[in-house]
């Protein structure tokens, strides 16, 4: 079944014409009949009046009796002499002599005739109607009170069909609620009149939003925990890799080789908090005006000297720009996105960060002259704990892949939009942000 | 299966009863009229009626006493075959226009 | 005017609608595509104006008998086609299935012809007159709804069924409709004097007459005749007997075929 409402109005329709038309055709037969009855009396009557008016015993041919051209009268003689006749009327006789209703052919046309025998002068008065006037005159009468049934089913037809609609609004109003749900809104359905039918549909659902949201919340505060309580142990680890070294002296590969597996691990244990802190809905929306362009040479500035290890030049271009936001979020997010073209761009690189305002809103982009990514790629590396192997290049770089989770998170959080293309180099990514809305200072 | 029904159907097919020529019966349409509107044959005959439409519209010949349907396109003829019948009248009417092409066909024993 | 092309019009209809609402409720409860049903009722209709338009030639085919013929060819088509239809669904095959569908096809394409060409004729035939015009088109409209509203409902009544007896109940009314095309192709070849016309068995026009909307309704339905021969009774039990034959002969090979 495609669709209630179609299949609601055709069914109603149905019913509608078969149960309308088959009385409204029943009554059309016996108003037809009645209108023959009626007819056939007025027949009668007209004979009789002949028959009263008419005393004049002699024959007169010439026909100078003019009748209208659906009706004409004979009269006969007891010895079946034509007396007189209309003069529409033919010569003979067209039926036998006994009193009753014939139904012949004259003239090109079928009649409806009476024969009625007068008492008074022993004669035969024959009076004829054309049947065909004669039904459509009765026709007429009828079609009147038939034809607006027509126009009343196609009313009927309009107002089925918007009384249905109206009906299932709460239906459609559930299902659009549904269908505009963000994948990670577990909030229960709000409907403020419900409908008796679909109230243990909405509770169902509402009870299926808790549950999942409550099993959601205990995995994400699970992570959460673990990364938390990890910390500890791996700072500890830190501090006596850090005391071991210092007792037993630092020459080997072995020390250097457990010193990065240690540090690696604290990173990927601090990315996965962040990714916790940084999810939409931990982070209530605290906005402040922030300018983005300051933040930017702030981020900058902090973490220069990742760039000047290893001599990239790192270019800011843009006027100061506010936007609404998050700051801690928004920091997060510049320090991954510098740290990650940093990782990427070769040794005496070219990092170029520009901050302006658009017709749109506000625009950060961050290009590099790395490697790149595939444009097939674009969609997964957003993907937790996912990360782009290049097969060309045996580089391999520190990273737990969350980095640009995290980035997402942070653009979900700010309404804002993230799109990847090739770098302006040649080579290497351009990360392209837009915040819908700033204000220009 | 198939083929012995249609083996059933080809004897089916075959005229029992094609010794005679039946006698041929014209009757005339003209302005959705029949003419004659009552027409007299023999009792226990196959007759053959020959309708003739001289109007420019069709017309179906239909009896629902003599089991007949056929449609007549205007200005043509048609052949109906009728009978043998017991006496008695079988009206018949033209559907396309029944309210003024109606006959019956009367029939009678043949010695009367 | 009117009532006759109400009844007229819908006589006509409802048998085609039986015959696709039956297909349509079939394709629904096998699930299968149904948009072939809409290309096979437009063929039809095609086919129905072309019948119509070449029928002073073809009513003059055979002495004058070539109406008659065609009519038992078309009838005779639709009850071959609604056979082997029934012998394709009794034997299990999967579905969507192309023979299955072309024989569906086939047998709507001839109904909607034959019922179609008989309309068409009946309203070209007020082309001059307006006046009656309006209450045979006013009729012939009327006359179509119900008996499309009657296929709905057989449609919908069909599908609400489990489709388990949703088949069923389609074999039954396929059987049925398939009697009264046969039963119409003897009375054609009567008609045509290729079978001989015997007398009456019965005469039951006094319970249910052929005149009365009733017995226009069984007529379309199940060829109902309040006076029929025995060439009629013959031929229509026969072949109902034979699609019952077909259904059983094609579930019991089914059966053979699955214990071997």
């Amino acid at each position: 079944m495609k669709s209630i409402r179609l299949y609601l109005l055709l069914i109603l329709v149905a019913t509608l014409i078969l149960v309308m038309f088959v009385s409204l055709l029943k009554g059309y037969q016996s108003s037809i009949e009645t209108a023959q009855g009626l007819f056939d009396e007025r027949l009668i009557n007209t004979a009789e009046l002949i028959a009263s008016a008419h005393v004049d015993q002699t024959t007169s041919d010439s026909a100078q009796r003019p009748t209208s051209d659906y009706l004409f009268f004979q009269i006969w003689d007891a010895n079946g002499q034509l007396l007189t006749r209309s003069d529409t009327a033919p010569h003979i006789a067209l039926s036998r002599f006994e009193k009753g209703f014939y139904d012949v052919n004259f003239n090109g046309f079928r009649w409806h005739n009476y024969v009625y025998p007068d008492p008074q002068f022993q004669r035969w008065i024959v009076v004829g109607e054309r049947s065909d006037v004669r039904s459509s005159m009765a026709e007429d009468i009828v079609l009147a009170t038939i034809f607006p049934a027509f126009f009343g089913i196609v009313i009927a037809a309009i107002l089925i069909w918007w009384l249905i609609g109206t009906g299932l609004k709460p239906l459609k109003n559930l299902s659009r609620q549904l269908a505009s749900k963000q994948a990670d809104d577990l909030r229960p359905i709000e409907m403020a009149p419900l409908p008796s039918e679909m109230s243990q549909l909405v509770k169902i659902i509402n009870q299926l939003f808790w549950r999942l949201d409550q099993s959601f919340q205990r995995e994400q505060r699970f992570a959460a925990d673990a990364a938390h309580e990890l910390r500890t142990p791996i700072s500890a680890l830190q501090i006596h890799l850090h005391n071991l070294r210092q007792t037993y002296g630092d020459n080997t590969e072995d020390w250097q080789l457990m010193q990065a597996a240690v540090d690696r691990m604290g990173h990927l244990v601090n990315q996965i908090l962040m990714l916790y802190r940084t999810a939409p809905e931990q982070i209530a929306a605290k906005d402040e005006s922030i300018d983005l362009y300051k933040l930017t040479s702030d981020v900058i500035a902090r973490d220069y000297q990742q760039f000047d290890k290893r001599q990239q030049h790192i270019e800011l271009i843009g006027d100061s720009v506010i936007i609404q936001g998050h700051m801690f979020a928004l920091e997060t997010l510049l320090q991954n996105l510098l740290n990650n073209a940093s990782k990427y761009a070769p040794t005496n690189g070219h990092i170029v960060i520009h901050v302006h305002q658009t017709e749109k809103g506000v625009r950060l982009t961050v290009e590099d002259d790395g490697p790149g990514i595939p444009p097939d790629q674009y969609e997964r590396i957003f993907d937790r704990f996912y990360r782009y192997q290049n097969e060309n290049s045996d580089l391999q770089l520190p990273g737990c892949g969350l980095g640009l989770a995290i980035v997402r998170h942070i653009i979900d959080m700010h309404h804002a939009d993230i799109k990847l293309t090739q770098s302006t180099f040649g080579s290497g990514l351009k990360v392209v942000i837009d915040f819908p809305v700033a204000f220009n200072t | 299966m198939m083929k012995y029904f249609f083996i059933c159907m080809a004897i089916m097919l075959i005229p029992l009863n094609s010794y005679a020529a039946p006698p041929v019966f014209e009757i005339l349409i003209k302005d959705h009229l029949f003419y004659p509107d009552e027409l007299v044959i023999p009792a226990n005959t196959k007759v053959k009626l020959l309708v003739k439409n001289q109007d420019a519209t069709p017309e179906e010949f239909e009896s629902y006493e003599l089991n007949r349907e056929k449609v007549i396109p205007g200005n043509t003829q048609a052949i109906i075959f009728v009978g043998p019948l017991p006496p008695g009248i079988y009206p018949f009417f033209g559907e396309f226009f029944p309210k003024t092409a109606q006959g019956k066909i009367i029939v009678k024993e043949s010695g009367k | 005017m009117l009532l006759n092309s109400v009844i007229l019009v819908l006589r006509e209809v409802l048998e085609a609608a039986m015959v696709v609402s039956l297909f349509m409720a079939f394709t629904t409860v096998s699930q299968q595509s149904r948009y072939f049903l809409l290309k096979a009722i437009l063929l039809g209709l095609v086919a129905g104006a072309t019948y119509a338009y070449f029928l002073p030639e073809i009513s003059n085919w055979l002495e004058g008998i070539g109406q008659e013929i065609t009519n038992t060819i078309i009838h005779l088509g639709i009850y071959l086609f609604l056979t082997g239809f029934l012998w394709l669904i009794s034997s299990n095959i999967l579905l969507p299935n192309r023979l299955v569908k072309a024989v569906m096809m086939a047998a709507i394409i001839l109904a909607i012809s034959r019922e179609s060409a008989e309309i068409m004729l009946y309203i070209s035939g007020f082309r001059s007159d307006h006046f009656l015009m309006r209450s045979v088109l006013s009729g012939s409209l009327i006359g179509l709804a119900i008996g499309v509203s009657c296929g709905i409902f057989l449609y919908h009544l069909m599908i609400a069924l489990k489709p388990a007896a949703a088949t069923k109940f389609i074999c039954v009314l396929v059987v049925i409709v398939g009697g009264s095309m046969m039963s119409q192709a003897t009375q054609f070849l009567i008609q045509a004097d290729w079978l001989p016309s015997t007398e009456p068995v019965w005469d039951s026009s006094h319970i249910i007459s052929e005149h009365s909307l009733p017995g226009q309704l069984l007529y379309a339905l199940m060829a109902y005749e309040a006076t029929p021969t025995w060439s009629q009774i013959v031929v229509y039990l026969t072949s109902l007997a034979l699609m019952i034959l077909v259904i059983a002969s094609a579930r019991f090979l089914q059966d053979q075929s699955k214990y071997d």
